[in-house]
């Protein structure tokens, strides 16, 4: 029942936008939270009902809804409004940095899985295809934020790779700066920066914001997939190595909240 | 007159439909009740006509034919109507409050309990056979066990019970468990297992200090809506079971910080090396290799996960929790992780060896596997027995699809014999794969020789026949390709054997995370062997004639065929695995050495005698590895603040790493505690998981903020030999879980609670001199078993005090001018018992209170002189030959019995004659 009852939930309050509208959905929204605690779309409708009319109460449901999932960037959008309504400042910051630093967990949709079955900020995949058709998916959990990382993905078996798919089982608003890749193979080693490949997205828009990287926006609240492709010949390789920071953009032109 | 009339037709059709209505609003409710009051609970649909009416045939029969023999150890629970009718009105919140219940003992009284169903699943209550939780009284606890659980099975009632059995003797932590027959007023409920609950008494009883103790649960009506159910991927989704009292309850930042390093660990070498000091190899090793020999997948990435974080020790410990026995011959990957901690886990070759270790000593052949099932051979008998009266194992059709040919309990007994078996196939079928010759080859030229591996034996005892020997030459193996020997490259110890070169290492191949099909469950089960090149430079040319190599398991030998010695480079996790060599050049400090911010230091360290450790505010040292501080008379070694009035942190010593350290003559003083690299430090000087320490002469002075001068917790071996303490903030020497403790010449002056404080802990105290204290001289709780030798304690609040099943032996001991000389009483009631002080040769004097001995402990008093007046009351014992005054001459010579073994440990024995301290 629960499940239901939570869908329902979600398309009404996804329409809400008037004072009245929220004020009515906030009894019934209070015995929603009340009845299941830890439903953290409840927490997050119900600081999402309050910050208008009081903020303060808006912020105790924050905190457990980001307790539940700290990644979800809903919970800070909705602190960020009930910092501003109380004028407090250094809270919105506190937000955002929070926000910028948090990856546990993530939302999972009702209906179907994605790529790892839910989202977040962690798990990577890179997709081959080995000449006799053979399909191969290799992990990395390890998405860090903030920090120039080399993502390594370890083939089980030397592939021939005439392009570069690689999957993120991310959340939207996740800035992608694309360094470099390095394709090792039995024989050779390839390099490919920016210039070298041609990078396309699902969801993402692609800027070019030095020689030397590649901003991909990713905006979708779904998995994101980045395509490189190369000209030259495919290489044969069994690990590939992708120089990348992960970054999330920002909520505000707060200071403290501008990516 | 007819004899049926058509308003007797009627009235039976009325009654028929009356039923039917009844009958099926009845199996309606329960339909409900099982399907539709939870979320995600999953259960088939039910037959509940057919059921009911197979349960009453199987009743009426079990009434007239069968025997009252005992079988299994019987457990009689006695549940009032009224309590098993409330804990169903309002299902599932109802079954989860406490009702008052009655257990028969041993002894045939009633002793009174609380009961509550246990589980979320409806299969624990909707049945006739429900799962209970019984809590005792806490003075009834027996075995330091408040709560049991008498658990459903899902299948077969001893699949739970067996796998349980198989943790606790492959050495994991898992609660202890027991098949019985469960009677609930005087009706037999069938076979079920007992077990002790998951709390902080079982940690207790584990040997851990009271640690958090989580639950990860992603499932049934514990499953949180919308959220991704990836238990190691989101603290959010755990809850506690048991708290770490020395922190909130709210405060998860132990199993955040665990979370958040294992996805740091991917992608960072030191976040790895942090991740394994939390993960440590030989705990999560041997819980891979039990789920691996017969343990199962149960505890997988979204539910049954149990997991204690020990923040004195920093490690994380898996929980064998809600596993179930899996036998029959195993096929699949041995590197198949059920969630994300095993599966980076299984990316490392020390890991990986240390799990095929781990599964080969329980099923080579004389393994220890053998003695398991040795153990489990006399169950069948007393099983058959309590099976026939187990009508109830009937919801185990229905429930979980269990073969109807096990309602017989002829052959559910078989099956159990037949389970033991399998686990036996399981064992042979591990053994004969770990047994088989590694799949490796070689190829040398010029300096270089390259091994490929592939698949899932490791590969060792290289000995390499080479053309020249005289010289032997260096190796190193070169992990990054560039031939070059570099950080990332591990030199390979290498010597010259009867028949050539021999190479200390062990090689496995790559392990990675790669599946061909994309679900299900990519992220955390996929880790597959990989064909690798480990590329050997030697520091000269080699022309190798032959290599042979070894199967490191078995020890047996083979010829490396030569080959193309194929593969990828090994990966960032993988390289060559060489025991472990102390470095020849240990980091010395010496001069003035000062520390700015926390550091921990993983390499010997020797500091010479003279040096000043200047240490910031707030900053600590962590020390992993061996510590020499070799301080003299003249020249101790300082480690000083570098602000007065501004604390630093503390110095610690942690983990195995840190065995045989030695501190000497060094003065400590200004420091705190904290809490640095997931680790809890709360004494100045720490020493934490660590045996064969040794701290002589030290002088501690000016500890601030956190509680202890000095803290050992999970140490072995630990002497301190003419320590000084003065003035401690709170206690001056704190041990926890601790053995083997030997103080000698210890003076402790000044505490601002106990001199001495001693949690589950055996000490030696002798020659020492413990005054002014606060609080307590020496404070003795919780299973303690403390000899206290020739010894002052004086001026304290309390002299020394002992409690909870503690033992505190005197000898040789004065006490004076303490507000209370003795005491014992029951504090924790997890302990079952006050505590009893023993003393003996011993002069009590002073103006306050003696003895003060309360309900439950009791006080002995040999051959000494006992104050103002002779001892009396029932919780004494005092033996004749005390004496009133302050007499120093002992009545005789001998010590009476019952002396600690520990009195053979003394450095100093001394003089019968004299009682109090001997010069």
């Amino acid at each position: 029942m629960v499940p239901g009852l939570v869908e329902a939930f979600e398309l009404v309050v996804r329409q809400a936008r008037a004072d009245s509208e929220f004020e009515l959905l906030k009894p019934v929204l209070e015995r929603l939270v009340e009845v299941e605690p830890d439903l953290y779309l409840g927490r997050i409708w119900m600081a999402r009902t309050l910050w208008r009319v009081d903020p303060a109460a808006a912020l105790v449901h924050l905190e457990k809804a980001i307790k539940l999932v700290s990644a979800d960037e809903r919970a800070y959008r909705e602190g960020l409004e009930a910092s501003l309504q109380l004028g407090d400042m250094g809270l919105a910051g506190k937000y955002c940095n929070l926000y910028r630093a948090a990856q546990f967990g993530g939302p999972l949709p009702r209906s179907y899985y994605n790529i790892f079955r839910g989202t977040g900020l962690r798990r990577l995949l890179l997709y081959a295809k080995t000449r006799s058709d053979k399909e191969i998916f290799v992990a990395n959990s390890g998405l860090d934020l903030d920090r120039r990382r080399t993502y390594v993905f370890e083939l089980p078996e030397p592939i021939q790779l005439d392009m570069l798919r690689l999957q993120l089982g991310t959340l939207p608003g996740l800035r992608i700066r694309f360094h470099e890749v390095l394709i090792v193979g039995p024989k050779q080693r390839t390099r490919l920066g920016p210039s070298d490949v041609v990078v396309t997205s699902r969801t993402g828009y692609v800027q070019r914001t030095s020689e030397d990287s590649l901003d991909i926006l990713s905006v979708g609240s779904d998995d994101e997939e980045l395509l490189f492709r190369f000209g030259g010949d495919a290489p044969i390789a069994n690990r590939v190595a992708f120089d990348i920071t992960f970054s999330r953009l920002g909520l505000s032109n707060i200071p403290a909240c501008l990516s | 007159m007819p004899l049926f009339r058509k308003q007797y037709w009627f009235l039976i059709l009325g009654i028929a439909l009356l039923a039917l209505f009844t009958g099926g609003g009845a199996v309606l409710q329960k339909d409900w009740q099982v399907a539709h009051r939870s979320h995600s609970v999953h259960l088939p649909s039910i037959d509940w006509v057919e059921y009911h009416a197979r349960l009453f045939f199987a009743e009426t029969k079990r009434t007239l034919f069968v025997s009252r023999k005992i079988g299994l150890p019987q457990v009689r629970l006695y549940v009032p109507e009224r309590a098993q009718i409330a804990l169903l009105s309002d299902i599932p919140v109802s079954t989860k409050k406490w009702r008052k219940a009655f257990l028969q003992t041993i002894d045939g009284a009633l002793q009174p309990v609380k009961v509550r169903s246990r589980g979320d699943n409806p299969v624990n209550w909707i049945f006739g056979k429900k799962s209970w939780r019984v809590k005792a009284r806490k003075k009834d606890v027996k075995d330091g066990v408040r709560t049991r659980e008498y658990v459903v099975p899902q299948g077969l009632p001893w699949t739970e019970f067996v796998a349980s059995l198989q943790a606790v003797r492959m050495g994991l932590l898992a609660p202890r468990a027991r098949l019985v027959e469960l009677f609930v007023n005087d009706e037999s409920s069938g076979v079920y297992m007992e077990r002790e609950r998951l709390d902080e008494s079982f940690l207790r009883n584990a040997g851990l200090m009271p640690v958090n103790l989580y639950k990860g649960e992603q499932f049934n009506l514990e499953a949180k809506e919308r959220i991704d159910g990836s238990l190691f991927n989101n603290p959010g989704l755990w809850s506690k079971i048991s708290v770490f009292n020395q922190k909130p309850e709210s405060d998860f930042s132990d199993l955040a910080q665990f979370i958040d390093g294992l996805r740091r660990a991917e992608v960072s070498t030191s976040a790895l090396q942090q991740f394994k000091d939390s993960a440590p190899i030989e705990i999560w090793s041997k819980f891979a290799a039990f789920q691996l020999v017969g343990g199962g997948f149960h505890n997988d990435w979204i539910h049954n996960l149990r997991v204690a974080i020990d923040p004195w020790t920093g490690y994380s410990h898996p929980i064998a929790y809600d596993v179930g026995v899996t036998g029959g011959p195993y096929e699949g990957p041995l590197e198949f992780s059920t969630h994300d901690v095993l599966r980076l886990l299984n990316m490392q070759p020390e890991f990986v060896l240390a799990k095929y270790r781990e599964i080969y000593k329980w099923v080579s052949a004389n393994g220890s596997i053998t003695d398991f099932l040795e153990e489990l051979k006399a169950v069948p008998v007393a099983l058959r027995t309590s099976l026939e009266r187990d009508i109830h194992i009937l919801q185990e059709v229905y429930a979980y699809r269990l073969d109807r040919k096990f309602l017989d309990p002829d052959i559910a007994a078989q099956q159990f014999a037949d389970d033991l078996s399998s686990l036996t196939v399981r064992a042979n079928s591990l053994r004969e794969r770990l047994s088989g010759r590694p799949s490796a080859e070689w190829q040398s030229s010029e300096n270089r020789l390259s091994i490929s591996i592939d698949g899932e034996i490791p590969l060792g005892g290289l000995t390499l026949e080479l053309e020249e020997l005289e010289n032997v030459p260096t190796v190193f193996a070169d992990l990054d390709g560039d031939r070059k020997f570099g950080a990332r490259d591990v030199a390979i110890p290498s010597e010259r054997v009867t028949g050539g070169l021999r190479l200390d290492a062990i090689f496995l191949a790559d392990r990675v995370p790669a599946a061909t099909r994309l679900r299900p469950y990519l992220n955390h089960r996929n880790v597959k062997v990989r064909e690798t090149k480990f590329e050997l430079i030697f520091s000269r040319r080699i022309d190798v004639r032959e290599i042979r190599a070894a199967n490191p398991l078995t020890g047996v030998n083979f010829v490396l065929p030569k080959g193309e010695a194929a593969g990828a480079l090994p990966t960032r996790f993988n390289r060559p695995l060489v025991s472990r060599v102390e470095s020849e050049t240990p980091i010395l400090w010496s001069g003035t050495v000062r520390i700015r911010e926390n550091r921990i230091l993983r390499d010997p360290v020797r500091i010479a005698a003279g040096t000043r450790i200047v240490v910031a505010p707030g900053a600590s040292l962590m020390f992993r590895g061996k510590l020499e501080i070799s301080g003299t008379e003249g020249e101790p070694v300082e480690i000083v603040a570098q602000v007065e009035d501004r604390p630093w942190g503390a110095i610690s010593l942690v983990g195995p790493g840190t065995s045989g350290s030695s501190l000497k003559h060094v003065r400590i003083s200004g420091g705190s505690g904290g809490e640095l690299f997931g680790i809890r430090v709360i004494g100045m000087l720490s020493i934490h998981n660590t045996s064969d320490i040794l701290l002589d002469n030290l002088h501690l002075s000016g500890n601030s903020d956190y509680d202890d001068m000095i803290h050992i917790v999970y140490g072995t071996n630990v002497r301190l030999v003419d320590c000084t303490l003065v003035k401690p903030k709170a206690d001056g020497i704190d041990m926890d879980i601790s053995k083997a403790i030997h103080a000698v010449g210890l003076k402790v002056s000044g505490a601002g609670n106990d001199a001495i404080d001693l949690m589950s802990t055996e000490a030696l105290i002798e020659g020492s001199t413990l005054s002014i204290s606060k609080d307590k001289g020496v404070s003795a709780g919780e299973k303690s078993t403390v000899l206290v030798v020739n010894t002052l304690v004086e001026k304290n609040a309390i002299g020394v005090e002992s409690k909870d099943g503690s033992l505190l032996q005197m000898l040789h001991t004065t006490f004076d001018a303490n507000a209370v000389n003795v005491s014992a009483y029951k504090k924790n009631w997890r302990y079952g018992a006050g505590g009893s002080v023993d003393i003996r040769k011993s002069i009590v004097m002073g103006k306050g209170v003696s003895y003060r001995i309360k309900k439950g402990s009791s006080l002995s008093i040999y051959d000494s002189a006992v104050g103002s007046e002779l001892p009396t009351g029932k919780r004494i014992v005092s033996f004749p030959n005390n004496s009133i005054a302050r007499d120093s001459d002992a009545s005789g010579l001998d010590y009476g019995a019952g002396l600690s073994p520990m009195f053979s440990r003394l450095r100093t024995k001394p003089d019968p004659r004299i009682r109090g301290v001997t010069p």
